[in-house]
C-alpha cells in the first residue's frame, strides 16, 4: 500500500528550483532513503510532504494516504500531520520545548488528534515502552533526557498518535556514533513490526545502506538516480553517487546482503 | 546538516524585509526634518526674534491662525517660530549626550570586553550601581547639585547613560576577542592597545551605533523632562519641556500653548525610535 | 541552584553597596551647607558649630560614610530638613502611595501589551502587526508629563469623567475614616471594607495610571512581539507544526512560556523606570506619592530626603532585578540547572 506518493514535485523560491522530484513512493513497511550533500533539495523535498514550507511555491502533486497535500485545507492539513505521517528531527534535544514536560507535550499532541483522558495515558505509555523507554521519562523535562532518549521520544510521540509514515529529516546525524545504532535498531523494528514507512533523509550513506530498501539521490535540487538500495550501492550508474559512496569511509556489506534486510 | 539555504517557516521574508527598510526610511525621513527645522530655524521661523527673550505683550495668547499657525505664548511670543528653535535645544542634547556617553561607555566596555578577568568583573559591577539608578533619579539629584543649565542637562544625563554602553561593548567585544583574526594577531605579537583599535573596537561598533540611535528618543524625553520640573533649561531658551512648564497651567484655556511643544517632544522621539528599530530589525537578519 | 542563588546574591548585595557609596558622594556633592539648611539663616556661629556636630560633618569622609552606612543599616536614614520627621517614616508613607499607582500601571501594560505582542507575532508583517508596532513606538515616544496634562485637561478638567488630582476625595476622611495596615489605600480599603474610599481611590487612579502605563505596554508589546517570533522559528516549533498544531497555537501553547523570559527580565528595568517615570505624573496628579515627596525635597535642598528617595529605588531595581532572575527559574528550567 503506497502511503507518500509524490508525483512531478517543484519548489521553487522566487525564479529559483530549489527541489524538483519526478517520482517518489513509499509504501507500508518499506524504508526510502534520499541522500545527498546539504543544499541538495532533500530536506525540502520531505518538508513539502507535510506542507511544512513556507515562503516557497510548490507544484506537482503529493498524496499522503487519501489526502492532496497542496489542495488539502489548512485544517485538514493540521490533521494530517502527526497523525498520518510524522516528523523525526534533526537535532531532538532542541526540538522539544525547553519549558515543557515530555508528557505535557505528549498529552496536548494526542489532545490534539481527539485523544483524551485515561486513552491518552495508556497510549502514551504504550508508545514509548515500544522505543524502549521507561515511562517514567514523561516526567522530565528535556534537558534531563540523553539525546538518544530525546530521539526515541520523539519517535514514540509519532506512535502515540498512530502516524503510519516517519519522515527522519537526519535522525541521527546530531547523536553520538552508539547512540546512532540504538535509533536505527528502533526504526527498523518500528518498519518490520509494525510495517510502518520511513522516508529517511540523510548524507550518512553507511547509516542508508543499514536500513533503505530504496535510494534517492539527490543533487542541486533534482533527482541524480534511484533504485533499490541494493543495486545502487553495488552499481551506481551516476558518477555523483559513485562519489557519494567513494567518499564513505569504511562502507559496511551493502543492504542487500544485510541478514536483517527485507 | 541539511537546513536548507533558505529560510523555512517565515511568510514572504523579502517583503518583510521591505516592510523594514520602510520603517527605517521613514524614521529616517521624519528625523531629517527635524533636524532641517533645527538647521533652518534662524531662517524659516517666521519671527526669528521670538526664539529669545522678546515680548509683544498686546500679543499674548493669540490662538492658531493665519499669522501665528500655533498661536502665541503668554508673552505673545511665536509658538511655533519657539518650537523651531526648541529643536536646536533638543537635538543638540541628544547628540552631545549620546556622543560623551558613547565614547565613555564604547572605550571601557571594548577594554573590559578584550581584557576579561578581574578587570572586566570592576569595570561590570560599578556599571551594574550606575545602571541601578534610573537616568531621570541620578539626573533629579546631580541636577540639584549643579545648577539648572542645559549643560547641566547633557551631564546629568550622560553620567546615566554611559552604562548601556559599556555594558553591550563588553558583551560584543568579548565575543569579538575569541575570534581567529584577534588570536592570531595575538600571535603575531602585536600589542594589546593596536589589537583592540584595530580589530576589536571596529568589529564591536554596529550593536552600539543602533542602539545609540534607538536611545536617541530617551535622551530627549529625559531632557524634556528634567527642563519641565525646572532642573533643566531656563528662560529666555526655547526649550520644549520648559515650555509645557511655563504653560501647563494654561492648559484648559490655551490649549496650543502646551500642545504643540508637547507634539514636538512626541514626534521627535517618535523619529528617532523608528529609525532604531528599523535599523535593529535590518541588524537582526 | 544553591550556588546560582549565593553568586546572584552576593553580585545584588555587592551592587547595594556600590549604591550606598554613591548615593553618598552625590549627597556629599551637594551645594549649601546642610548644616546652615537645618539650623536656619539667621543661626548664630555657636548654633552652626552645633548643627555641623550633630550632622558628624566635621569628621574625614571616610568616617562620614561609615557612620552613614552605620545608620542606614540600623535604620536610621536621617531627619528630613523640611518635613523635620525621619525620612524612614516619610518614605513609608510616600512609598505604598507611589506602589499602588506603578503596581496598576504595570498590571495593565501586562494586560494590554502581552496580547498585543501575541496578535502582532501572529500577523507578523501585515496590517495587525504594523498598527501594534506603530502605536507600540508612539507609546514609548510621548513624554509623560504632557500626556498627562493632556488626560487631566480632557477627561477631568473638560469632561468631568474623572476627578483631576489627589488620592482620594479628603472628605471622605471624616465620613469613613480609613484604617491604615499596609499604608497602600486601594488595599486598606479593600480589606476594611471601606467601600466610599475604594470607589474614590480606582476613579482617582485611572488617569495616572494610564499615563505611567503607556510606556510599560508599548515595551512589553515590542518585547513579547520580538520573543515570540524568535521563539516560533526555533526548533521546536517545526516539531510542534509538524504534529498538527497551528500557528496561533504554536505562539500561545508553546512559545509564549519561554518567551515570556526577556519580557519578565524587562519588568524589572520597567518598573524602576516606570517609579520614576511616576514622578511626573505625581506632580501632575498631584498624587501623595515618592515623586511629590522628591520634588518638595528638591525644592528645599533637602539632602537626607534625596538621598533617601535615591537609595530606595535604586535598591528597589537591584531587588526586582534578583527577583526577576530567580523567577526565571521557575519559568525556565533550564535556567535551574544552571
Amino acid at each position: 500500500m503506497t502511503l507518500i506518493s509524490v508525483r512531478d514535485l517543484v519548489v521553487r523560491i522566487g525564479d529559483r528550483v530549489i527541489a524538483s522530484v519526478p517520482e517518489l513512493d513509499v509504501a507500508a513497511g518499506e524504508c526510502v532513503a534520499i541522500v545527498g550533500e546539504s543544499g541538495s533539495g532533500k530536506t525540502t523535498t520531505l518538508l513539502s510532504t507535510l506542507g511544512l514550507l513556507h515562503g516557497a511555491d510548490v507544484a506537482g502533486k503529493i498524496r499522503v494516504g487519501e489526502t492532496d497535500v497542496l489542495t488539502a485545507s489548512p485544517a485538514r492539513l493540521r490533521e494530517i500531520r502527526g497523525s498520518r505521517a510524522a516528523l523525526v528531527v534533526q537535532s531532538p534535544q532542541a526540538a522539544l520545548n525547553p519549558t515543557m514536560r515530555l508528557g505535557t507535550l505528549m498529552r496536548r499532541a494526542l489532545a490534539r488528534h481527539g485523544v483524551k483522558g485515561a486513552r491518552a495515558r495508556e497510549r502514551a505509555e504504550e508508545a514509548v515502552r515500544a522505543v524502549l523507554l521507561d515511562p517514567e521519562i514523561l516526567r522530565r523535562h528535556p534537558h534531563q533526557v540523553s539525546g538518544g532518549q530525546a530521539q526515541r521520544f520523539v519517535i514514540a510521540l509519532a506512535l502515540a498518535l498512530g502516524a503510519q509514515v516517519l519522515l527522519a529529516d537526519e535522525p541521527t546525524s546530531a547523536l553520538d556514533v552508539t547512540v546512532q545504532a540504538e535509533v536505527v535498531a528502533v526504526l527498523r523494528r518500528l518498519r518490520d513490526e509494525r510495517g510502518l514507512a520511513v522516508l529517511l533523509v540523510s548524507h550518512d550513506l553507511a547509516l542508508v545502506s543499514t536500513i533503505a530498501d530504496r535510494v534517492v539521490v539527490m543533487r542541486d535540487g533534482a533527482v541524480v538516480e534511484s533504485g533499490p538500495a541494493a543495486e545502487v550501492f553495488a552499481r551506481p550508474r551516476d558518477p555523483y553517487t559513485r562519489e557519494l559512496i567513494a567518499a564513505v569511509p569504511r562502507l559496511p556489506e551493502p543492504a542487500g546482503m544485510d541478514e536483517e534486510g527485507s | 546538516m541539511t537546513t536548507p539555504a533558505l529560510p523555512l517557516y517565515r511568510r514572504t521574508p523579502l517583503r518583510r524585509l521591505a516592510g523594514v527598510d520602510r520603517l527605517a526610511v521613514a524614521g529616517g525621513v521624519l528625523l531629517g526634518i527635524v533636524v532641517l527645522a533645527a538647521l533652518l530655524a534662524p531662517w524659516i521661523a517666521p519671527y526669528p526674534e521670538d526664539g529669545g527673550s522678546a515680548t509683544h505683550p498686546l500679543e499674548a495668547l493669540l490662538p492658531p491662525g493665519g499669522d501665528h499657525w500655533f498661536g502665541t505664548d503668554q508673552v505673545g511670543r511665536d509658538v511655533f517660530s519657539r518650537v523651531l528653535f526648541g529643536a536646536r535645544t533638543s537635538l543638540f542634547i541628544a547628540v552631545a549626550v549620546l556622543a560623551v556617553s558613547g565614547v565613555a561607555g564604547v572605550a571601557l566596555g571594548v577594554v573590559a570586553g578584550y581584557a576579561g578577568g578581574w578587570a572586566r568583573d570592576v569595570i561590570m559591577r560599578v556599571t551594574d550601581v550606575f545602571l541601578a539608578f534610573p537616568a531621570l533619579l541620578l539626573s533629579l539629584a546631580l541636577a540639584v547639585v549643579l545648577q539648572p543649565s542645559v549643560t547641566t542637562v547633557i551631564v546629568a544625563i550622560a553620567i546615566t547613560w554611559w552604562p548601556w554602553y559599556a555594558r553591550l561593548t563588553a558583551s560584543v567585544a568579548a565575543s569579538v576577542s575569541t575570534r581567529g583574526f584577534v588570536d592570531s594577531a595575538r600571535c603575531l605579537g602585536v600589542p594589546a592597545p593596536l589589537i583592540v583599535l584595530r580589530h576589536v573596537l571596529p568589529n564591536s561598533l554596529t550593536p552600539v551605533l543602533v542602539q545609540l540611535s534607538l536611545d536617541g528618543g530617551g535622551v530627549i524625553l529625559t531632557a524634556a523632562a528634567l527642563s519641565y520640573l525646572g532642573l533643566g533649561a531656563h528662560e529666555p531658551t526655547p526649550e520644549w519641556g520648559l515650555m509645557v512648564q511655563q504653560g501647563q497651567s494654561l492648559f484648559t484655556t490655551d490649549w496650543w500653548v502646551v500642545t504643540f511643544p508637547g507634539l514636538a517632544i512626541l514626534v521627535t522621539a517618535f523619529a528617532f525610535n523608528v529609525l532604531g528599530e528599523g535599523l535593529r530589525a535590518r541588524l537582526a537578519r | 541552584m544553591p550556588g546560582y542563588l549565593i553568586r546572584r546574591l552576593g553580585q545584588a548585595l555587592l551592587v547595594v553597596a556600590g549604591v550606598i557609596v554613591l548615593t553618598f558622594a552625590v549627597m556629599r556633592l551637594v551645594p549649601g551647607d546642610p548644616a546652615v539648611a537645618y539650623a536656619g539663616p539667621k543661626a548664630t556661629a555657636a548654633e552652626l558649630a552645633d548643627a555641623r556636630r550633630r550632622f558628624g560633618l566635621d569628621d574625614p569622609l571616610p568616617v562620614q560614610l561609615w557612620n552613614y552606612v552605620r545608620d542606614l543599616l540600623g535604620g536610621d536614614w536621617g531627619t528630613s530638613l523640611h518635613t523635620r520627621r525621619p525620612v524612614r517614616d516619610d518614605l513609608f508613607q510616600a512609598f505604598p502611595a507611589s506602589l499602588e499607582l506603578v503596581g496598576v500601571a504595570l498590571v495593565v501594560a501586562l494586560v494590554a501589551g502581552i496580547p498585543l505582542g501575541i496578535a502582532a507575532a501572529r500577523y507578523k508583517g501585515r496590517l495587525p502587526d504594523l498598527s501594534v508596532r506603530l502605536s507600540s513606538m508612539l507609546a514609548v515616544s510621548v513624554p509623560v508629563f504632557w500626556l498627562a496634562l493632556a488626560l487631566q485637561t480632557v477627561f477631568a478638567s473638560g469632561l468631568g469623567w474623572f476627578p483631576v488630582a489627589g488620592e482620594y476625595d479628603a472628605s471622605l476622611d471624616r465620613t469613613s475614616p480609613l484604617h491604615l495596615y499596609t499604608n497602600i489605600t486601594a488595599v486598606d480599603a479593600l480589606i476594611t471594607g471601606n467601600w466610599p474610599i475604594l470607589a474614590s481611590t480606582l476613579s482617582h487612579l485611572v488617569l495616572p495610571a494610564l499615563v505611567i502605563a503607556a510606556y510599560p505596554a508599548g515595551v512589553v508589546a515590542q518585547m513579547t512581539r520580538a520573543a515570540l517570533i524568535e521563539e516560533s522559528s526555533r526548533e521546536h516549533a517545526r516539531l510542534e507544526r509538524a504534529l498538527g498544531f497551528g500557528e496561533t497555537a504554536v505562539l500561545t501553547r508553546f512559545s509564549l512560556r519561554p518567551a515570556l523570559n526577556p519580557v519578565l527580565a524587562l519588568i524589572a528595568l520597567v518598573f524602576a523606570y516606570s517609579i520614576v517615570n511616576g514622578f511626573l505624573v505625581e506632580a501632575v496628579f498631584n498624587w501623595p506619592g515618592l515623586g511629590r515627596y522628591a520634588a518638595d525635597s528638591i525644592r528645599s535642598l533637602d539632602t537626607p530626603a534625596i538621598a533617601g528617595v535615591t537609595l530606595l529605588v535604586a535598591v528597589l531595581y537591584v531587588v526586582a532585578n534578583l527577583v526577576v532572575d530567580l523567577l526565571q527559574g521557575v519559568v525556565d528550567p533550564r535556567v535551574r540547572a544552571r
